[in-house]
């Protein structure tokens, strides 16, 4: 059995110059091919936890970080985050800060190219996030002249091409307008689909985490305080509510009906809640649409 | 108010200029075959352009031997040549951000925002100047570079690159790096504070830069196709009383504000952890 | 205007090489300095990279719009140039106490001429040349990579920081801040609130910068790869040639005959 693509035991980091720590006590694994999808308030950490799996901290951001953190079997407080370069791939919030080429080809072929693969092997490369994307015809456009949603798709295939084990997501729509939104969120849908990544990603919307997520992980104030799989978080919604996180409508209203003394379970999937009304109204089937 | 002070200003500009035309016309009419022997403001500094060449030549080869060897990692002290950790060598991704950032947004900004014209073609201040030495003192070395990139990328994006932009990349350089080097209190907020800036930020930095640009310009003129008494007469002075003028005025409001935020922010070179 | 950013294109000036376009940038260069003293000599060369701006894509206008730009600034150092040379050959005309002659006005010429090709050489090659190829072009020269990335980093962010630049000048503009009132001081300082909001954008902007440069491996390989290198073909062995050729020409010209 190889080694999990994260493992962290008991983990504290702060930034520099800050008296208090920002994640505090983090122990999480992640199994191969997992999706896990991060929630929780602002300011909780999230982003933290994300750049102290990438060995961002301490080695590029100043801070602090105590504990064990193991990523691809690699203690990276003890070897640095350029152990872990190329296997671990992060995209972030802001997209105009993520594009700094002049073509698209350019952008997806700088991190390759920085570990100076084979000329040959980081065409194919490029191809395949180009089409895994659905990025074919934007060889030579501008990054600088796409929408939001583009340039984030951009970013995306721009750390795919060192088609990494882990790929980290921070918050990757917050930016963007519902078009870009959608885009993003079906890419990260058909690279878990048709890809074998573990992918790590910061995400507030939930209806589209419960429909994806293998595991939901909620934090607050540098905890982790709820992790599971959908069902298991949202079946406890006054937690969720009181941790700062929406649960998704589908549950709210199965809140509601149970506290009227409607003995339900909770669904958090669209599908689920047809099935649960479909037996709480004793009819065959309500249709779904 | 403001529109009379403008028209005083330009006015005064054109008396000045009708000045040395008329100066200029009385030497014609003195020595036809050379006016510029009985011309009084070139006789000035063509006078002193020989003081100027050699002087210039001196700041012109320290600034470039001080360019060089920073880029090397290395800085000159009282005590000899100390290794630093800013060289190209240890330069990590921060410091190549910083870089970046800077020039994008010193060259962008300079680009940017329309300047202050005092006399249309000849006298403009450009308020986005009063970040270079700012850059220096709070970045070091990488903001340094930042500044120096910025200027040539404002030359780039008007159209004004050439042969004269080598002088202005060190000399913007230098203007970021004498407060850097020199001023030891960087807060602004006490009287040594703004002290050793207004000495190194605006007076030291002024002056170096302006020497450094023209002598370039001088030393290759057969390139450039500018008159000594343009080079001298008036680049020199441009240069010098916008890079005094907006450092004095803007610099310390700026810096008194930004230092608290780029300490917070962990970017403040003094602070910042030994590169991988 | 962004006169001097690279604009995407399929002309011959984009498909050179960046090595003989920056030869031919130096022999314009050159062949304006051998004809600085006559302007009829260097006209040839002024009307070539005027042309090259068409070639690249640019559009010829841009070569006016940078003459107009810097126009009082020209005009007053060629009038220094035809007053210099006022002793000189065959009197054309007295304006006042300006005398201008054919050698006065020929050298004027030549001046602007040496002023304005370089400039407008350098907007063809600035436009035409991919940056990523301007790197690759710098380490041939033995700039080190870091430095020459870090300088076309800049030029990708640029279009995004002066968008910014604008946007807070037109939200403090709408808060009430006048830039073209009041004395210089006022005017200068007045500048406070459009200068602090950009830094400290640019902040948040460097670690992000670092971060998403650190995670792309940037500085991980001793040796890095290239993919898209320009390659020397027949184009720029004859664009080389025809460069030589024709601008050389013109220097000895102006030198010698």
């Amino acid at each position: 059995m190889g080694a999990l693509p994260v493992e962290l035991e008991n983990v504290y980091a702060k930034y520099a110059g800050s008296e208090d720590w920002i994640i505090e006590d983090v122990t999480l694994k992640v199994d191969r091919g997992e999706m896990v999808v991060i929630m929780g308030p602002s300011g909780c950490g999230k982003s933290t936890l994300i750049n102290v799996i990438g060995g961002l901290i301490p080695h590029i951001v100043a801070g602090v970080v105590k504990g064990k953190v193991k990523v691809e079997g690699i203690d990276i407080l003890k070897e640095g985050y350029r152990a872990i370069v190329g296997k671990v791939g992060i995209v972030y919030q802001n997209p105009e800060i993520q594009v700094i080429t002049r073509s698209v080809s350019e952008e997806l072929a700088m991190a390759p190219e920085n570990l100076g693969l084979p000329r040959d092997e980081i065409i194919e490369r490029v191809n395949w996030a180009l089409e895994i994307l659905g990025l074919r015809g934007y060889e030579k456009r501008d990054p600088q002249t796409l929408s939001g949603g583009e340039k984030q798709l951009v970013a995306i295939a721009s750390v795919l091409t060192m088609q990494p084990r882990i790929l980290m997501l921070d918050e990757p729509t917050s930016m963007l307008d519902h078009e870009g939104t959608k885009m993003v969120l079906n890419a990260i849908n058909n690279l878990r689909e048709n890809t074998e990544m573990t992918v790590i990603v910061v995400e507030h919307r939930v209806e589209w985490a419960v429909e994806v997520a293998d595991k939901i992980i909620v934090m607050d104030q540098g905890r982790i305080v709820l992790e599971g799989s959908p069902a298991e978080v949202f079946s406890r919604g006054e937690e969720v509510k009181k941790f700062g996180v929406r649960p998704p409508s589908v549950s709210e209203v199965a809140y509601e009906l149970r506290a009227r003394g409607l003995d339900i379970p909770v669904p958090v999937r669209l599908s689920e809640a047809y099935k649960v009304l479909s037996e709480v109204f004793s009819v065959d089937r309500i249709k779904e649409r | 108010m403001s529109k009379a002070l403008y028209l005083l200003i330009v006015v005064i500009a054109f008396l000045t200029v009708a000045c040395v035309v008329w100066l200029f016309a009385q030497a014609l009419a003195v020595n036809p075959e050379n006016p510029w022997e009985a011309f009084p403001i070139s006789a000035f500094f063509l006078g002193a352009r020989d003081y100027m060449l050699v002087i210039g030549g001196i700041i012109w080869i320290a600034g470039t031997i001080i360019f060089v060897l920073e880029l090397l990692g290395y800085t000159i002290t009282t005590s000899g040549l100390k290794k630093t950790e800013f060289g190209i060598a240890n330069w990590s991704v921060v410091d190549i951000a910083l870089i970046a950032l800077s020039a994008a947004v010193y060259g962008g900004l300079l680009f940017a925002t329309a300047p202050i014209v005092l006399v249309p073609g000849f006298t403009w201040l450009r308020p986005a100047n009063s970040l270079a030495p700012l850059f220096g003192m709070f970045f070091g070395i990488p903001g340094c570079l930042g500044v120096a990139f910025g200027n040539l990328i404002a030359d780039i994006l008007g159209g004004f690159f050439g042969v004269g932009s080598f002088g202005g990349f060190i000399g913007n350089f230098l203007i970021a790096y004498l407060p850097y080097k020199f001023v030891r209190d960087h807060t602004f907020t006490t009287t040594r504070s703004i002290g050793e800036f207004y000495l190194w930020g605006v007076l030291a930095q002024a002056i170096v830069s302006a020497v450094y640009i023209c002598w370039w310009l001088d030393i290759m003129q057969a390139a450039v196709g500018l008159p000594i008494f343009v080079i001298w007469g008036i680049i020199a002075p441009i240069i010098f009383s916008n890079n005094v003028v907006v450092t004095a005025l803007l610099s310390p409001i700026l810096g008194r504000a930004l230092f608290p935020l780029i300490k917070a922010r962990g970017l403040y070179w003094k602070m910042r952890m030994p590169s991988e | 205007m962004l006169a001097g950013l690279y604009r995407e294109g399929d002309t011959v000036f984009h498909r050179l090489d960046p090595r003989p376009k920056l030869a031919w940038t130096l022999l314009v260069l050159a062949a304006s300095m051998a004809t600085q003293f006559n302007g009829l000599k260097s006209f040839p060369v002024f009307v070539s990279v005027v042309l090259s701006l068409a070639l690249a894509g640019i559009g010829v206008k841009i070569a006016f719009l940078l003459i107009f730009n810097a126009s009082i600034f020209l005009l007053v150092t060629l009038l220094i140039w035809v007053s210099m040379y006022s002793g000189a050959g065959v009197v054309l005309a007295k304006l006042g106490w300006l005398t201008i002659t054919d050698v006065g006005l020929l050298v004027a010429l030549g001046k602007f001429f040496l002023i304005m090709n370089p400039v407008i050489a350098f907007v063809v090659f600035f436009a035409s040349t991919k940056p990523s190829h301007i790197i690759w072009a710098f380490q041939k020269i033995g700039v080190p990579y870091k430095l020459a990335f870090s300088f076309v980093v800049a030029l990708g962010l640029l279009p995004s920081i002066i968008k910014n630049a604008g946007d807070v000048i037109d939200v403090q503009k709408a808060r009430g801040l006048a830039l073209d009132r009041g004395n210089i001081f006022e005017r200068i300082r007045r500048y406070a609130p459009i200068l602090i909001p950009l830094i400290s954008r640019m902040m948040s902007d460097v670690w992000d910068l670092s971060m998403v440069l650190a995670s792309r491996g940037f500085g991980y390989a001793k040796k890095r790869t290239f993919v898209d290198t320009p390659s020397w073909g027949r184009l720029d062995t004859l664009f080389l040639l025809l460069s030589i050729a024709f601008y050389g020409g013109i220097a000895v010209w102006g030198l010698y005959l």
